[in-house]
């Protein structure tokens, strides 16, 4: 029996952008539907989330609106929504280790495919999964009472912006699980997001904090997203907390990019010994 | 006695390698720096400091996160050839059980011992006494062996690594946060209160509390010896099935 | 394509300042064959593959595969290969066919195509059981057998195999056997990497033998036994009392000087006589022991195990 097949049945008339695009949703495609069946990325990038979101509201609901006049909602979705996309992003980020060790990630490195398309193709997924998610919440909030009054388009906007912090996250815990140590690196990175999880501006206004605590729990990467996102739903500033977030999204890319290119590329070298 | 403390010594030099005792230090740090300094000011706890209020769950979660791991190192010991091999030399099937428990046992004291001493910075104060004091640790251990068997158990059976503690993540949430070792009853909308004031985790904590405040009252701590010892009894005979060698 | 499919020459590879992979290997291999590498661990064999599937810079020299040179022209190269590591390097949360639908994508086949290659191919590999069950959950055989069929998604002009049989129960193997021979009248070159010997015997046109990160020996498997040693002829009879009778009576085969019992392997129970004349040896020796009325379990004439070749030819793996 042959293995061949007809020449023409290649697509070999693309230019290399659209090769570029197609191979990178290739990727991202192959991404998605892993995580489906992977029960941590599941977990901690939706279930874990919106158990917090209907938690919190029953814990600290009545407390909230006595000391701040408003409802908890407005805080907690949009910190539910930044705490699934950072964490399945450290759940997502714990398979890596497992394709470097197998040989897969060497295996997409000698296709012939652009090289960045698998970089790009990941970034891709983790930014439709945050946005899913992030609709999933959405939805279980109004459940709950979450409105927008600002509108339609605020909605949409509200759910887009954890995608930012998302891909600016996901791009330094690449950098991470791609070293050779990378399963336990991921593992402590993952505790300090705990950490970021207690200390923001969504579960209690950032008046509510020590003084001493007020200043960092305000900066931290998850806060101005978080800001931006209440902006959105309830009415408020939106512009300076945005552009908070996206220094912070900006930061990382910059300083994790070039990381996470090196890494991977080692990675695959390294994976076929 | 030897096989015992051989398996013991294995699973500590084991847990070293992935820092889980530092894990067990850290995480009732965290845990109770994060309620504290979050939640401290916006859950009202009348008389008492929300540290005095709010240490007893702390200690509780760090002995659940105990149990998660557990349940890790179970599905991993029953899975991975290791695991396979001891199961045939002529050691009696409880020894390893045994050897796990006993870790779990040395991790629940350092966990107790980091949570008394953080919430001690900010004030939390064991006013009831030695007495108290003792039935206060002979408590938690006695829980925290309880849950660690039946995360035990549960790791056993389910057989793939990451599921099993991803599982126990979620009802552990659930229990923690919406107890009244978070806040009082009061705070929590009318229809959860049944639920939130006689759940396990409730008790155990109203409990350690008192002990804490150095004043009990019988039918509390009776209640929560009771649970103890159902969860020993239960969780022990389930993870003690578990260990057979023979499907 | 040029009729020579790969090309080496003078390639080295060092990591690092003391460790040197590869110390200047040259060798070609020929369009629509099969070539084997043979190799200790650590011989320089997976290295050879990585610089030759682009994976790897070399230090020194240059190579060619499908005409295209590695270095500068590593993207055409990528187009041409199809390649299989020692792992299979698969997504295990996949299934077979999204396996093998995903990587004819990436190649560069429509969506329809690709469903239909893989199709296609899933039946080639007897595999339509399982082709619709995760990775993760296949034994080892059926493993190797979509990590080739992935690697065959796109045919490809050279196919890099390195120890595709390691592990394999024997009808896997004979299955893998089939199927790379099959390749070479499909115009697909294919280099492989094997320990083992029977392998590189029975499936290569020709053997290059590595050891240290050299090339200490090329040809065919025949080629290589021939320098090793020479022919014999083997006789077992029914009954070893008579091993002395028959080697007395072939005494002058052993050579002046050489004492008869010298032809007598105790082990195998068995004469043995080296037969430099081939066949016709073994006619005369034929003729002797018909005459001398023994009866024999058997008689065979033998060339030299590729064994001995290649235990001769390397040094043994230096234990650390």
């Amino acid at each position: 029996m042959t293995v061949n097949t007809a020449v023409g049945e290649r697509v070999t008339d693309e230019g290399p952008l659209t090769a570029f695009v197609r191979q990178s949703a290739l990727e991202a495609g192959r991404l998605l539907r892993r995580w489906r069946r992977d029960p941590i990325v599941t977990v901690q990038a939706l279930l874990f989330p919106t158990f917090l979101l209907i938690i919190y509201k029953l814990l600290i609901g009545k407390a909230v609106l006595a000391v701040t006049g408003s409802d908890s909602l407005y805080g907690l979705v949009p910190m539910c929504a930044v705490v699934g996309a950072i964490f399945g992003t450290l759940g997502a980020g714990l398979a890596l280790p497992a394709e470097r060790e197998s040989g897969l990630l060497t295996r997409l490195w000698v296709l012939p495919i652009h090289r960045a398309s698998s970089l790009s193709g990941r970034l891709l997924a983790e930014a439709v999964r945050t946005a899913a998610s992030a609709v999933v919440l959405t939805a279980f909030g109004v459940g709950l009472g979450l409105r927008f009054a600002e509108g339609w388009t605020a909605a949409v906007a509200f759910v887009l912006v954890p995608v930012m912090i998302s891909v600016g996250v996901a791009t330094a815990v690449i950098a991470i699980a791609v070293r050779a140590d990378g399963r336990a690196m991921v593992t402590w990175l993952g505790a300090g997001c705990v950490v970021l999880l207690f200390f923001n501006t969504g579960v209690a206004p950032a008046e509510v904090f020590p003084s001493w605590l007020q200043t960092a729990v305000r900066l931290q990467p998850m806060s101005p997203t978080i800001e931006a996102m209440r902006g959105l739903a309830e009415g408020g500033p939106v512009l300076w907390p945005l552009l908070q977030a996206a220094v912070w999204a900006g930061g990382l890319v910059a300083v994790f990019g070039p990381l996470a290119v090196r890494g991977y590329r080692a990675a695959a070298e390294a994976g076929c010994q | 006695m030897s096989a015992l403390a051989a398996l013991t010594l294995r699973t500590l030099s084991g847990t070293l390698r992935d820092a889980d005792l530092l894990f067990a230090v850290l995480a009732p740090v965290g845990c109770f720096l994060g309620f504290t300094l979050a939640l401290g000011n916006l859950i009202d706890t009348g008389q008492m400091t929300y540290p005095q209020y709010v240490l007893p769950v702390v200690i509780v979660q760090a002995m659940l996160f105990g149990a998660m791991t557990t349940a890790d190192r179970a599905a991993r010991d029953r899975l991975s050839g290791f695991g396979v091999r001891l199961r045939t030399l002529p050691i009696p099937a409880v020894v390893p059980l045994a050897a796990r428990m006993l870790y779990c046992l040395i991790r629940a004291v350092i966990a107790l011992v980091a949570g008394i001493a953080v919430a001690s910075v900010f004030g939390f104060r064991m006013a009831g006494g030695v007495g108290y004091g003792v039935l206060f640790v002979v408590i938690v251990l006695a829980f925290a062996i309880a849950v660690c068997l039946g995360a035990d158990a549960l790791g056993s059976r389910i057989g793939s690594v990451e599921s099993s503690s991803q599982l126990l993540l979620l009802p552990q949430l659930v229990l923690v946060l919406l107890s009244t070792g978070m806040a009082p009853a009061e705070l929590f909308p009318g229809w959860l209160g049944p639920f939130v004031r006689y759940q396990p985790v409730s008790q155990v904590t109203e409990t350690l509390r008192a002990l804490a405040g150095g004043h009990v009252t019988v039918a509390s701590l009776a209640a929560t010896m009771a649970w103890c010892i159902a969860l020993l009894a239960l969780f022990g005979g389930l993870a003690l099935h578990m260990q057979r060698r023979t499907r | 394509m040029p009729d020579v499919a790969i090309e080496c020459r003078d390639l080295a590879k060092s990591f690092g300042k003391s460790s040197s992979a590869l110390q200047g290997i040259s060798f070609t291999v020929a369009r629509a064959s099969v070539c084997a590498l043979l190799g200790h661990n650590g011989a320089g064999k997976t290295t050879t593959i990585n610089i030759l599937s682009t994976l790897l810079r070399p230090t020194a020299g240059s190579a060619t595969v499908a005409g295209f040179d590695v270095e500068r022209q590593s993207a055409e190269v990528r187009s041409s290969i199809g390649v299989t590591g020692q792992n299979a390097a698969l997504d295990e949360f996949l299934t077979g066919r999204e396996n093998l639908m995903l990587f004819g994508q990436l190649r560069g086949l429509r969506h329809r195509h690709a469903r239909r290659r893989a199709d296609e191919l899933i039946e080639r590999f007897d595999m339509g059981h399982a082709a619709d069950r995760r990775v993760s959950t296949y034994s080892g055989g059926m493993r190797r057998r979509i990590d080739i069929a992935v690697a065959l998604v796109v045919p490809p002009r050279v196919l890099f195999l390195d120890e595709p049989t390691t592990g394999l129960d024997p009808r896997s193997r004979r299955d893998v056997w089939d199927l790379v021979s099959a390749l070479r009248h499909q115009d697909v070159t294919v280099l492989l990497t094997t320990q083992y010997l029977e392998e590189a015997d029975v499936l290569s046109d020709s053997i290059i033998v590595l050891n240290s990160g050299r090339v200490v020996a090329s040809g065919t498997a025949d080629d290589l036994k021939c320098r090793v040693g020479v022919s014999y002829c083997q006789i077992t009879p029914a009954d070893p009392m008579n091993l002395p009778e028959i080697a007395t009576a072939l005494a002058d085969f052993a050579g002046l000087g050489v004492g008869c019992d010298t032809l007598i392997d105790h082990t195998a129970a068995a004469v043995s006589v080296p037969a430099p004349d081939g066949v016709v040896t073994f006619g005369e020796v034929f003729r002797r022991l018909d005459g001398l009325g023994i009866e024999l379990a058997d008689i065979s004439l033998r060339k030299p195990s590729l064994d001995e070749a290649f235990l001769s030819l390397t040094s043994p793996p230096v234990t650390v």
